[in-house]
């Protein structure tokens, strides 16, 4: 993942997934906005964008029901019934992602712009019950990054 | 106010977060936070803080709404009555809450023996309309103590007893007519039925916030027996009368044509320092049943007295019947006579002029003590038929002023009274009406007969001491519910008939009708020598006399 330390007239979130240290299973993550949170931009933050939009549950959040996609909703709702099934869920959630970063993106630098997002791989732990998506994303700018998204379908 | 997230909407909360991001660029150390949606700092940082906020403004307009009677009405919202009551403790004032139908039921059994009703033993009508006790009666043939009377019905085959109930909730709908069935929710040894001893009375609606606004002014006005608005002040302000159940009043002193008493001079002008007091203390007429023994006085003809302290004040006698029946006398539009009643003369009187501590011309007692509570009556009752004993118990259903007496002990008690006036109190001459009307309502609508009909009582018994009831108004009333049509011909079962009857003091009745004249006016049978004005009489009408014919 390429680094982008200039800061210069660029907006800026704060990193939420430093604490994750081994991408699977459920790990809670710890914010703070005063001591020692890293804040990004860039793509790194266009990651985080897309990873937060993704997990989240439509209607989850009470003042923007529409924020979010349906891939948890049907995962947790016994809504993916084959491994082929999978792929058009994430294809469907993943379009929403993209339309949602894109909605936010005006007056954004090029390399806080998604272009697109691919499914490298996915990979499912029965056991675990958890689902392990590798995907790559490339930004308006060119530069692109791979991250594995852990996502646990059990849901308490 | 308990707020909530769930009160909050969502414009509400995206004002206060637009609001918060523009605060937070604002300041050039935070303009470069990326606060749009799906960044941790929206989620972590704005949005708590915008939906806390959005919270805080809408406590925040709720607090100042509350401080003001007019934006409360403005809002449209139900105001809890502590906020109301808060407001008005500036004024040291209360918001008058409503107050529940009333009534007395009558319960057959078919033994003799001693009966107990318990406080919340519950009658129940076929509509699921509920009525409970508010005391335990016990009943018995030969009451002791508080007991009261079991009674033999005239054939000898049932036993009976009358109780007072109170409806369960607030509304007009539970005014139901006498006569109507009612079960029982407990359980009563020996019953055989229960029915609506009499048409219950008293469901007023508590107060609305613009009725208070309507009320201030009086309600601030200074407190003294001299002018209509003090006065009323006065009787109704709860740290001066309290009669808060007061909901319009009259008063009539010099100048008024139907003020008699401040004549009394030998050229019959007037002289000043004369009042009567009319206090309208009911919405739907009131009325009182007495139990009263008759003394046989001829052939199936009884006499009976109604004392001043039976039913002071009175208006009129509504029907006697035998102290068993149940019977729904109504307004016909055939005839005066109510079906159901025993024939009857009725002669008023009063207690010795001399003893009545008002300006009361003995020439014109009959008419100048008429409706105060210094005057009696007796009753003539003729075709009484059942066995020919002595003495016969009778049921008499009187139109009554509730509070009267107590109103005129007020106004003459050494602390209230003007020292240059002579204040009377008077039950308003109730001019009853009679409506008849066919409607056909909007195809999509789900107004019920009972809609219309509590409507039309809420507005027909809100008008007092004014000139007219008009069919225009009447319209314009039954048009507020979702109505498609009213039918104004003069068709004699399905056109628009309205009908009215006043009792002048010297007992004669005059009666309107609003066929053919629909302006239905108290001047057209104006006579203030027997106290009929517009100054004296109030519009009141009886649930069982609203025809209503809906398509």
């Amino acid at each position: 993942m390429q680094i982008n330390p200039d800061y210069t007239n660029r907006f800026f979130d704060i990193e939420t997934a430093q604490t994750i240290v081994n991408p699977e299973g459920e790990t809670r993550l710890t914010i703070s906005l005063t001591n020692g949170q890293r804040v990004i931009t860039g793509i790194q933050k266009l990651v985080q964008q897309y990873m937060i939009i993704f997990l989240t549950m439509v209607g989850d959040v009470k003042f923007n029901p529409e924020f979010g996609t349906l891939l948890l909703t049907s995962i947790i709702g016994g809504g993916v019934n084959t491994y082929g099934n999978l792929f058009s869920v994430f294809a469907v959630a993943n379009l929403d992602t993209i339309k949602q970063i894109l909605d936010g993106a005006a007056g954004m630098p090029d390399d806080e712009v998604i272009a697109s997002a691919e499914l490298l791989d996915l990979e499912i732990d029965t056991l675990g019950r958890k689902i392990l998506f590798r995907i790559k994303i490339t930004s308006v700018a060119g530069d692109s990054t791979e991250f594995i998204m852990p996502t646990s379908i059990v849901r308490s | 106010m308990d707020l909530t997230l769930d009160q909050i909407s969502q414009a509400e909360v995206d004002t206060a977060k637009a609001l918060l991001v523009s605060i937070i660029h604002a300041d050039p150390q935070y303009a470069n936070l990326d606060l749009r949606p799906g960044t941790a700092l929206h989620d972590i940082l704005l949005m708590p803080q915008a939906e806390l906020w959005a919270l805080a403004n809408k406590r925040y307009d709720f607090i100042q709404m509350t401080k003001s009677f007019k934006d409360m009405v403005d809002s449209g919202q139900t105001i809890d009555p502590n906020y109301v009551n808060a407001l008005l403790s500036n004024f040291n004032l209360e918001m008058l809450i409503g107050t529940k139908a009333t009534g007395q039921v009558i319960i057959k059994v078919d033994k003799d023996r001693e009966y107990t009703i318990n406080a919340g033993f519950i009658f129940k009508t076929n509509q699921g309309l509920k009525f409970v006790t508010t005391r335990e009666f016990s009943a018995s043939q030969v009451p002791t103590g508080e007991q009261i009377k079991l009674y033999v019905s005239a054939d000898g085959t049932y036993y009976y007893f009358i109780i007072d109930v109170v409806a369960e909730n607030y509304g007009t709908n539970y005014l139901i007519a006498q006569g109507t069935n009612l079960d029982i929710e407990s359980t009563l040894f020996n019953f055989i039925s229960a029915e609506a001893y009499v048409t219950f009375t008293g469901a007023v609606p508590s107060e609305t916030i613009a009725d208070i606004i309507t009320r201030l002014p009086v309600a601030l006005s200074y407190r003294s027996m001299e002018s209509t608005r003090s006065i009323e002040a006065m009787l109704t302000d709860p740290s001066y009368g309290n009669f808060t159940d007061i909901i319009a009043l009259s008063v009539v002193g010099a100048g008024k044509s139907a003020q008699l008493r401040d004549k009394h001079n030998y050229i019959g002008g007037s002289m000043f320092g004369r009042v009567d007091i009319y206090p309208r203390t009911f919405a739907t007429p009131v009325i009182t049943t007495l139990l009263i023994n008759g003394t046989k006085i001829g052939t199936n003809t009884y006499q009976l007295t109604i004392t001043p302290e039976m039913a002071p004040g009175f208006y009129a006698i509504k029907t006697v019947t035998d102290a068993e029946s149940v019977v729904n006398p109504v307004m016909s539009f055939d005839t005066l006579v109510p079906i159901g009643s025993y024939p009857f003369i009725e002669t008023r009187g009063c207690i010795p002029v001399n003893t009545i501590p008002h300006d009361i011309i003995e020439s014109n007692k009959l008419i100048e003590t008429a409706y105060t509570k210094y005057q009696d009556t007796v009753i003539i009752v003729n075709n009484v038929t059942t066995p020919p004993l002595e003495n016969h118990p009778f049921k008499v259903e009187i139109y009554t002023t509730p509070r009267l007496a107590e109103i005129q002990a007020y106004v003459d008690s050494p602390t209230v009274k003007n020292q240059t006036a002579d204040c009377l109190v008077r039950a308003p001459l109730l001019c009853l009406v009679a409506i008849g009307l066919t409607v056909e309502k909007a195809s999509t609508s789900t107004v019920t007969v009972e809609d219309i009909r509590n409507n039309l009582l809420n507005y027909i018994n809100a008008k007092s001491f004014t000139e007219k009831l008009t069919q225009s108004e009447i319209i314009g009333q039954l048009y507020t519910l979702d109505i498609k049509y009213v039918d104004l011909s003069n068709d004699p079962i399905y056109g628009f008939r309205l009908r009215a009857q006043v009792r002048g003091a010297d007992g004669s009745i005059k009666t309107m009708y609003g066929t053919n004249n629909p302006n239905m006016s108290i001047l057209d049978v104006q006579d203030p020598s027997i106290l009929i004005t517009p100054d004296t009489t109030v519009f009141a009408i009886e649930p069982t006399d609203i025809f209503i014919n809906l398509r």
